[in-house]
């Protein structure tokens, strides 16, 4: 029963997704530009309070509701796969297109879910349809990621849905409502599988794990919708929740002290999400008003340059095939605008003024002061100076500049660009226009990033941080090494548990099956010589009824014995 | 460094000295009123990061690149 003519945008793609094999080869990746550029018009044209309803079966499923929350993260998905589309038009595999469209549609399935289930649903779409993304990588560690990836996906949607089960029997609701801290295990299980998915430690190593060994386009898909829906369900349903502050702050500085240590560029932008998902967790964790205006503002701003930076290290994989910072150096003469565009993304996500991050970081480390917590304040500081270190110094150093490897690269598709050029004009638009995301946010703002006190405050941070840099850039020098994560309690122990589970079950299996035979070969010899365990003398001769033959008199004793049992017993019974 | 990266970063530095001794600083937080406050905390944060980072790294985490793989 449908009683509007509201389409889901979730459905648009996933139809696209449909289609596109059915298209011909060459307008194959034009298709999946236009189906993601119609689902943006959409999103962009679909009015607040807008719904849709499907009755199944005995549940009334709201497959779509829309308001300014679910308008802004709808916008900036469907954005980013437009962009995203033209990044990877290049790309000839059908199923990498294809993937991207189910995962897009996934995530806005997630964002204008209207219940639970409907959620549901489309979180565990989005899981199985990106692992492909990693899996088209076509290589050793690819395949063995992107297995340690969907199991934790997979895992994470079970206690989700347990969470979801429990609280649909104590409530006999499904509505997609906030819940309050600590009410209880239903709560506590949707928590944790949400934070699974917004790659809380320590339950994040499957992002940085997975996203550097995804394919080149894959990875900007990846580091888009993932983590954001679990961030945008946060916002819906746990805002205020203290623990979240907590472990968001933390985040923010895990991430960024792994950066540090990693030498693959896309290991690096990797804990880099990690690191900026924790701002947006701990607004939700603050709650006010401001703070959760900041999670969805700031989820806006990272979707983009993080895309950005992701695109800006798939140009350096793509045409010298290395990812490495030992690897890299000296190419800033060869790929000058594909450095141009990265560095405006490094700007970005650094905070530096008049780029969208300092739009959006702000005004979650200010709703922090507002509310008093000075420790998660500086924590979140710390952590952009870390941010600006790795991403805006480090990795565009090593990997642009310092020394010189001679390396050729290839020449660049003109759309990996366009989609760069494209997802870099909102950045800056956004860091000189901010008012043109603020009215996107779902609570009225009351708050200006220009502040001398902030401009002042962003300078001098950037400035030192960089001095800082210059006087310790040796210290920061790659090697080729990894950094061990809390992964290694999973990674490190699978031998030992692959020999309990795996080769104990295979050796009691093939044990018992010794034994069997073992049995089958006895009990072999045992039919073809009934008395041989009884007559030791009878091995070696093969069995002759004749020779076994009881005497006669031996029968006919037993029988008379056993007709004198019956009688004395009939007697008895009837006496 | 080249020099005029030099002179940049100092008057980035002097202008903001300026900015932050001529604006009133957000209320409520200590650190506001104390000049050049971000100017220790950027640098001492990078250099902290660094090293810290680096120290853990060396103590427990970093191991060679195929410590993971099958042998």
């Amino acid at each position: 029963m449908i009683n509007d003519v509201v389409i889901p945008p979730a459905l648009l793609m996933l139809a696209g997704a449909f289609l596109l094999p059915f298209l011909g080869k060459k307008i194959r990746s034009a298709a999946f530009m236009f189906i993601t550029l119609g689902t943006l018009l959409l999103v962009w044209t679909m009015p607040e309070g807008s719904s849709l309803t499907a009755q199944v079966m005995n549940y009334n499923l709201v497959l779509v509701k829309t308001d300014a929350l679910s308008r802004i993260f709808g916008i900036i998905f469907a954005f980013i796969a437009f962009a995203g589309s033209i990044y990877s038009y290049h790309v000839k595999e059908t199923g990498q297109h294809c993937a991207a469209l189910i995962y897009a549609g996934g995530a806005l399935g997630v964002t204008f879910a209207g219940d639970l289930f409907t959620l549901f649903m489309f979180w565990e779409l989005m899981a199985v349809s990106s692992v492909y993304l990693i899996w088209a990588r076509r290589n050793k560690a690819a395949r063995k990621a992107g297995l340690r990836y969907i199991i934790y996906h997979v895992l994470g949607g079970g206690i989700l849905f347990m969470g979801i089960l429990l609280h649909f029997s104590e409530t006999g609701s499904l509505a997609v409502t906030k819940l309050t801290e600590g009410g209880g295990i239903s709560s506590w299980l949707m928590l944790l599988g949400v934070a699974i998915n917004a790659a809380i430690p320590p339950l994040h190593t499957w992002l940085s794990d997975a996203y550097p060994k995804a394919t080149i386009t894959g990875a900007v898909f990846l580091s888009a919708f993932t983590t954001k829906t679990a961030v945008y369900v946060l916002i819906r349903i746990f805002p205020g929740w203290e623990v979240l502050l907590i472990l968001g702050a933390i985040m923010t500085v895990y991430g960024v002290v792994f950066a540090i240590l990693a030498n693959d560029i896309r290991g690096i932008l990797a804990y880099h999400i990690i690191s900026q998902v924790g701002y947006m967790v701990a607004g939700v964790g603050i709650g006010t008003e401001m703070a959760l205006n900041g999670s969805a503002a700031h989820a806006f701003s990272h979707i983009l340059y993080k895309a950005l930076l992701f695109m800006g290290a798939g140009t350096v994989l793509f045409s010298t095939g290395k990812s490495k910072l030992t690897e890299l150096g000296g190419l800033h003469k060869s790929m000058r605008p594909a450095l141009i565009l990265y560095m405006v993304a490094a700007f970005s996500i650094s905070g530096f003024p008049l780029f969208n991050g300092f739009i959006s970081k702000s005004m979650i480390v200010s709703a922090a002061g507002e509310a008093h917590y000075p420790l998660a304040m500086f924590l979140m500081l710390l952590a952009s100076v870390g941010t600006f270190l790795s991403v805006g110094l480090k990795l565009p150093y090593f990997t642009w500049f310092a020394g010189d490897r001679k390396l050729k690269p290839k020449k660049l598709p003109k759309n990996m660009l366009a989609g760069m050029g494209l997802v870099a004009f909102f950045c800056i638009l956004h860091g000189i226009k901010p008012s043109l995301l603020y009215q996107l946010l779902p609570f009225h703002v009351h708050f200006n990033p220009y502040s001398m006190p902030h401009l002042v405050e962003t300078v001098q941070i950037l400035v030192f941080t960089f001095i800082g840099f210059w006087l310790y850039r040796k210290k920061l020098s790659p090697y080729a090494d990894i950094a061990l994560d809390l992964d290694w309690f999973y990674r490190r122990p699978a031998k030992a548990l692959r020999k309990i589970f795996v080769d104990g079950t295979a050796s009691l299996f093939d044990k018992t099956t010794d034994w069997a035979m073992a049995l089958v070969g006895k009990s072999a010899e045992f039919t073809r010589n009934p008395v041989l365990p009884f007559a030791p003398d009878e091995k070696n001769r093969s069995y002759s009824p004749d020779r076994s033959r009881p005497r006669m008199q031996t029968v006919i004793s037993i029988l008379l014995l056993v007709f004198i049992l019956i009688v004395l017993l009939g007697i008895l019974a009837l006496g | 460094m080249k020099k005029w990266w030099i002179i940049a970063l100092a008057v980035l530095t002097i202008l903001s000295l300026a900015a932050g001794f001529f604006s009133s600083g957000e209320p409520g937080h200590w650190w506001n009123n104390v000049p050049g406050f971000f100017i220790l905390f950027g640098l001492a944060g990078c250099i902290l990061l660094i090293l810290f980072s680096k120290k853990i790294g060396k103590l427990f985490l970093l191991k060679d690149e195929d410590y993971y793989d099958d042998k």
